[in-house]
């Protein structure tokens, strides 16, 4: 299964939230779509859900079209938006089977999906269970069985984790991971970008309806990166070792902090591989070299500007 | 047997509309469902008790029919208790669309589906009702005074109550507006079809009740009384499902279709029973007066559609022209349905014309709907150019009906205030007429000025609008389809992980 979006545009009278929005991914992928509030993230999904039409552009989900054909479409795709069932009087499985139902499924397949489902989503013990008697973490938990009910091969999850507890989410990570073992491709809009980090194949970073970058998370570090933070900690001889890193070619921003060196070096990881060899040459004894790390939340802190429309 | 009875039941679940399973298990479950049914039977259960203990020792009162007049309070009861269940439906289809009613649009299930479940789940709650209320119902024929047919014809008639006041509950429940606003409609609508289906047909019915009620009954009024049901609640359910499919659509499709083939059938049913009876019913005049009414009313609402085409429009459009041009009345647009009720009108008149002789539709009468028409026409089109010029901020365009009326009323009130503020509170005629539709129905002499000002008026706010309304005749095509662009498609990316990758050194 490969998803298309092709050159979507939505306006509301003045407000662009999507515009001229591409990008792809494919089945076992965990995609991240980052932006701020604002950006067009839930319009796209809602589009590629189907539940809203575009101005301009197209949905292809292995060349069906989702504009033109809502209803094959409908049945490869499933939407998880950011609000839990408001259906209180009905219990976790009748819920289930209730969009079993719906999407037209019959007799025993029927059976054996929601029971499929409620055992992978681990809502088995609480089937009998009215909505209302749920947690937010549990009430998460139907949405995403009920979105997989029907089997389809592309998940598109609006803000998951919003509002969950920390066992929640672990939770809800290792069921998306388990998600994209099983060959669906997956979009997922958060604001825990952490989490995203952990998760994610690929990203799109969006803001005022416009993509800022796409690519794989690693692609995206390398190629924001500008520069490389190290602190490099020896066992004795700090001002030795400060020294030395100071005269170090291509070394930016040398200072001391709490008995170690911090350097900024150019954004190749042979230029650090080189400093480390020049200081045990110079019989420095390091204790301990420590790079930056960036992650999706610096990247999106770096890109973004925070803009809303 | 108990398996045979598990396999039938597995089967019906299996070809039973989702929606209607979903809201009996709900009922099953609302305290206030079970509320209602059991302060009905306790309500019906006293009224007997109360009547039978009251009267049931006078054989006088025994021989004139007690039976009917104990039915007449039951049954009084059961319209009252059916009366809740539009606003039930109502009121749970508006919550249910506050919340998650989106993920019915992503499943497979269409709007139809929707409207005809939550239709079929109030017919369901009803009978229920009629369950619990039949014993009592029934046993007033051992009383004397009513006999089973009638008995089951009134519940026929408040069936068809229910249904229809159901109907406008759901078409108010998926209004386009905030939560008090359908909430106020689907009530007002719900008790409105109630008050007067309930109160007219009904209770006209159960004053006759065990007197002519099966024994001096007619095919032909019976049959049209069918007719008329089929079409309101056909209109009803088409304009629901309209609502509540993607605005982006072509949602008038359903609907101008159901009304082309409602307006065709009762000019054939009409033009049929005039020459049957020689034209004494004045079926047809009805036909042609509540035609242009009801086209006059469609036209204003028309007024707010979108005057361009959406690209799912545009893509659903036919390649042959032909075939476009055949099909342009009937799609969702402005300048389109602005055609179709031209044609609508056109041919109403025409088959008026051409059948004078037994429609009994003079000159006057012809001049008249036409006066109705053109006057609906121009406050709706000058609702249009304020909306547009004036209150483009403040009013959306698909609110210039709401707007047309406030005109409409303006126009209405101004000269009986001018009248009364310049001749006093005795006046006798108003001081001018021009713009005002009642003082001009009512004044059958002086129609012609009318009809010449408001076809008038009519035609200045049509060349006023013209560019805009005729904006859709540009976008009445199938798009041309662009090369897919090349993707920004990562080649490679990583790999699932629990966590990231760290690059320490």
């Amino acid at each position: 299964m490969r998803v298309e979006i092709l050159n979507l545009k939505k306006h509301f009278k003045k407000t662009k939230a999507v515009e001229d929005v591409s990008f792809s991914f494919e089945a076992g992928h965990i995609f991240g779509f980052v932006g701020p509030n604002g950006a067009g993230k839930t319009t796209t999904m809602r589009i590629m859900g189907t539940l809203m039409d575009p101005d301009e552009g197209d949905v292809l989900l292995d060349g069906v079209s989702a504009i033109q054909n809502p209803e094959d479409a409908r049945r490869l795709i499933s939407f998880v938006p950011d609000s839990l069932p408001a259906h209180h009087d009905i219990t976790v499985h009748e819920y289930i089977e209730f969009f079993a139902r719906a999407y037209g499924l019959r007799g025993r397949k029927l059976t054996t999906s929601v029971e499929d489902v409620e055992e992978f989503t681990g809502l088995t013990g609480m089937r009998d269970k009215t909505l209302r008697a749920l947690s937010k973490g549990m009430k998460q938990r139907v949405s995403v069985g009920r979105a997989l009910v029907h089997d389809p091969p592309v998940l598109l999850l609006d803000e998951p984790a919003a509002g969950l507890d920390p066992r929640a989410r672990v939770e809800l990570r290792e069921l998306l991971i388990a998600l994209s073992e099983q060959k669906k491709a997956i979009l997922i809009s958060s604001h825990i970008l952490t989490e995203l980090t952990e998760i994610c194949n690929g990203v799109v970073i969006i803001e005022k309806g416009r993509i800022l970058e796409t690519g794989s998370v690693r692609d995206i570090i390398g190629r924001m990166r500008e520069h490389i933070s190290l602190t490099i900690r020896p066992l004795d001889r700090l001002d030795e070792a400060f020294a030395a890193i100071s005269t170090y070619p291509g070394a930016r921003d040398v200072r001391v902090e709490k008995n170690a060196v911090t350097v900024s070096l150019d954004a190749d990881e042979e230029k650090v591989a080189d400093l480390v060899t020049y200081m045990i040459q110079n019989n420095h004894r390091l204790i301990e070299v420590h790079q930056e790390t960036v992650d999706l939340e610096d990247i999106f802190m770096s890109i973004t500007k925070g803009d809303v429309q | 047997m108990i398996a045979l009875l598990d396999r039938l039941s597995a089967w019906c679940a299996d070809h039973t509309n989702p929606i209607v399973i979903k809201e009996t298990r709900q009922m099953v479950r609302n305290k206030f469902v079970i509320g209602i049914l059991l302060t009905l039977l306790a309500a019906l259960l006293f009224a007997a008790c109360a009547f039978i203990l009251d009267n049931g020792s006078n054989p006088h009162r025994y021989f004139r029919g007690l039976g009917r007049e104990l039915f007449a309070l039951e049954f009084a009861i059961l319209v009252f208790a059916s009366a809740l269940i539009p606003l039930n439906t109502g009121a749970r289809l508006i919550k249910e669309r506050e919340g998650d009613v989106d993920l019915l649009y992503v499943s497979a299930i269409t709007p139809g589906e929707i409207i005809r479940g939550k239709l079929f789940a109030a017919i369901a709650f009803w009978l229920l009702m009629v369950s619990a209320a039949l014993p009592f119902l029934v046993f007033n024929f051992v009383l004397r005074g009513i006999d089973i047919p009638s008995v089951m014809m009134s519940l026929a008639l408040l069936f068809a109550g229910v249904v229809i006041a159901t109907q406008i509950a759901l078409l108010g429940g998926v209004f386009p507006g905030g939560k008090i606003i359908k909430g106020i409609l689907a009530a007002i609508g719900a008790v409105l079809a109630f008050q007067i289906l309930g109160g007219f047909f009904i209770f006209r019915h159960v004053s006759r009740m065990g007197r002519s009620t099966v024994s001096g009954f007619e095919w032909a009024p019976f049959l049209f009384v069918c007719c008329l049901f089929i079409a309101a609640a056909g209109v009803l359910h088409t304009c629901a499902v309209a609502m509540i499919t993607s605005s982006q659509a072509n949602r008038a499709w359903p609907v101008r279709l159901w009304l082309t083939g409602v307006w065709l059938a009762f000019a054939i049913f009409g033009l049929i029973y005039e020459w049957t009876t020689a034209g004494s019913a004045h079926f047809f005049d009805a036909w042609t007066g509540g035609s242009v009414i009801i086209l006059t009313f469609v036209f204003i609402v028309i007024l707010g559609s979108p005057p361009t085409h959406s690209p799912r429009v545009r893509r659903g459009l036919a390649k042959n022209s032909l075939l476009r041009l055949l099909t342009f009345p009937f799609v969702s647009g402005l300048v389109n349905g602005i055609v179709w009720v031209g044609g609508l009108l056109a041919g109403t008149l025409l088959i008026t014309l051409i059948f004078a002789d037994i429609s009994g539709f003079d000159e006057d009468d012809i001049m008249g709907v036409l006066c109705f028409f053109f006057y609906g026409a121009a406050y709706g089109l000058t609702a249009l150019v304020i909306q547009r010029k004036l209150l483009r901020q403040w009013i959306p365009r698909h609110l210039v009906w709401l707007l047309s009326v406030l005109v409409g009323i303006f126009f209405t009130i101004l000269p009986v205030i001018m009248s009364f503020l310049l001749l006093g509170p005795s006046f006798r005629d108003l001081i001018w007429e021009f713009g005002c539709l009642p003082a001009a129905l009512d004044n059958h002499r002086g129609l012609l000025p009318h009809l010449m000002g408001a076809g008038a008026w009519m035609v200045i706010m049509l060349l006023i609008n013209v560019r805009y309304i005729c904006q859709g005749l540009l976008t009445f095509s199938p798009p041309a389809t662009p090369p897919p662009p090349p993707l920004p498609t990562p080649e490679t990316v990583d790999e699932p992980t629990a966590s990231q990758p760290e690059t320490e050194a």
